[in-house]
């Protein structure tokens, strides 16, 4: 066993993939509380699509891709926030339109400019050979930062989650905080896209959420547990991955599962016995 | 005495539909005022436009003296908070204060001890560390009003604060409404569907349809149209 994560280990493109993929898991999990109690599960998921469409630009131009991918995606999740403000277009409609039109956009200009190749599927399913040593300096950085918002802007995400109308009406910076919120949302899903993929990095904002709430009594043991979670799952993914040779985001996703669905069974058993 | 909350020609409109026009009054401080009135009338409105919840269209209002703005208590209609979330009563009832600033995530002692004395005041010491979301309808509002008595203390906004709750649970909320405006001195706008319960309350009742259609006190209350309106539809 301690052969074989030293061998793992010994690789480059692992290391930088477990220290990337420990810091997105963490931040992504925490960012995930919110959505998936105000009802925006599926936010993440639109948002990682218009990632897509981003990234296909910026590989059709020859660019950076996060240059392109990271202002995109923030403007697209403000803009998101503030039309689910007003009503103008129902939250789920709006992403089921954001979704597919820049999948669509994604395919055409690639299609356009290099035809359907690796790279799409590196894109849709992630891919961890892809990460050089300036995007885990970023990814690390621009969590760390994304991690001290978060735990100092705990009570305010608390009260926002758990009763906007009240945090509005007692004086709170209810749309600051939201706005906050969306845009490390944003910035948390271009980062993890890389690694995991437009498909299923959303899966990291929900899935140890779900988790850890059927466990916690407490908001304090979802904001420490949640990471916990999503860090161990990540881990147990990416080795299950490398020993079994299956892509790495989806083992991750399947890790995810199957903690999930063994904490219900335990949960319910519980209840029965 | 002063007035803690002094509203001055309030209309508010929604989708171009008016849903009430020319609102005047004043709520002393200690004062306490019932709001009563049929279904549909803005009743609840009125509650968010006060809140900041919602904009009005003319119009205004001060919470205060005018000098210093008053935080005003909120106690939401239906349960807009989400039931399924994991949290602690005290978690709930802590996230009522306004924080002295966006990033600090600690309460301060002088808060804290606020805190206490709301909770032993509202007998609700035992219910702290239980989870929100297993405590029964009557403990939920319990819970809910101590947050909004940490948000402000001298006004408080109440919402239908007994809807759906059982009769037990009613005079116990009822009533510790009552000691609050008594002994805490807390200024009270309630808005009620309880016509019968209403009438018992200390203070003012206020018959709300689009606008103040009567202000005074329950005797007289009685002897008006809106009155026997009311009590016709019960």
């Amino acid at each position: 066993m301690i052969d074989f994560i030293t061998q793992m280990f010994s690789y480059g493109f692992m290391v930088k993939a477990f220290v990337c993929g420990i810091c997105l898991s963490i931040v992504s999990g925490l960012l995930g509380i919110p959505l998936v109690f105000r009802r925006m599960s599926m936010a993440g998921d639109g948002l990682s699509h218009v990632g897509f469409g981003a990234l296909s630009c910026a590989a059709a131009l020859n660019q950076t891709p996060y240059v392109i991918a990271l202002p995109v995606v923030m403007a697209v999740a403000v803009v998101l926030l503030f039309l689910g403000e007003r009503n103008l277009l129902r939250g789920d409609a709006a992403i089921a339109l954001l979704s597919t039109t820049s999948l669509a956009v994604g395919v055409t200009v690639l299609s356009l400019s290099n035809g359907m190749n690796t790279e799409v599927n590196n894109f849709l399913f992630g891919s961890i050979l892809g990460l050089d040593s300036d995007d885990v300096l970023l990814t690390v950085v621009l969590c760390v930062l994304i991690l001290m918002l978060f735990l100092l802007l705990k009570r305010n995400i608390f009260a926002v989650t758990f009763d906007e109308y009240f945090a509005k009406a007692a004086g709170k910076k209810v749309r600051l905080i939201k706005f906050i919120l969306s845009v490390m949302t944003a910035v948390t899903i271009v980062l993890g896209m890389r690694m995991m993929g437009a498909l299923l990095i959303s899966s990291l904002m929900v899935m140890p959420v779900l988790t850890s709430s059927r466990l916690c009594h407490s908001f304090k043991c979802l904001v420490f547990s949640v990471p916990l979670i999503s860090a161990f799952t990540f881990s147990f993914g990416l080795f299950f991955s490398y020993a079994a040779d299956t892509p790495a985001g989806a083992s991750i996703v399947l890790c995810n599962v199957t903690v999930l669905v063994l904490v219900y069974l335990y949960a319910s058993l519980r209840r029965v016995g | 005495m002063t007035n803690v909350l002094q509203v001055e020609h309030l209309s508010a409109s929604y989708n171009d539909q008016t849903v009430f026009a020319d609102v005047s009054f004043s709520l002393p401080e200690a004062g306490f005022i019932t709001v009563v009135g049929p279904n549909g009338a803005g009743k609840s409105t009125l509650l968010k436009v006060l809140c900041g919840i919602r904009k009005a269209t003319s119009g205004r209002f001060t919470a205060g003296n005018g000098k210093e703005r008053l935080q005003k208590g909120f106690l939401p209609q239906e349960n807009r908070q989400f039931q399924d979330f994991p949290a602690t009563a005290y978690e709930v009832i802590e996230s009522g204060f306004k924080d002295d600033h966006l990033f600090w995530p600690f309460l301060s002692k002088a808060k804290q001890q606020k805190l206490d004395s709301i909770c032993s005041f509202m007998e609700i010491k035992d219910l702290l560390l239980k989870q929100y979301r297993n405590l029964s309808g009557g403990q939920r509002r319990k819970v809910l009003l101590c947050r909004a008595l940490c948000a402000g203390e001298q006004l408080l906004l109440l919402d239908e604060p007994v809807a759906g709750l059982d009769l037990q649970s009613t005079d116990i909320l009822y009533k510790l409404i009552v000691r609050l405006n008594m002994e805490r001195k807390a200024a009270v706008l309630m808005v009620s569907h309880d016509l019968n319960r209403a009438l018992q309350l200390p203070g003012l009742i206020m018959h709300f349809d689009h606008g103040i259609r009567f202000l005074g006190t329950p005797l007289e209350y009685r002897k008006t149209e809106f009155f026997r309106n009311e009590e016709e539809h019960l």
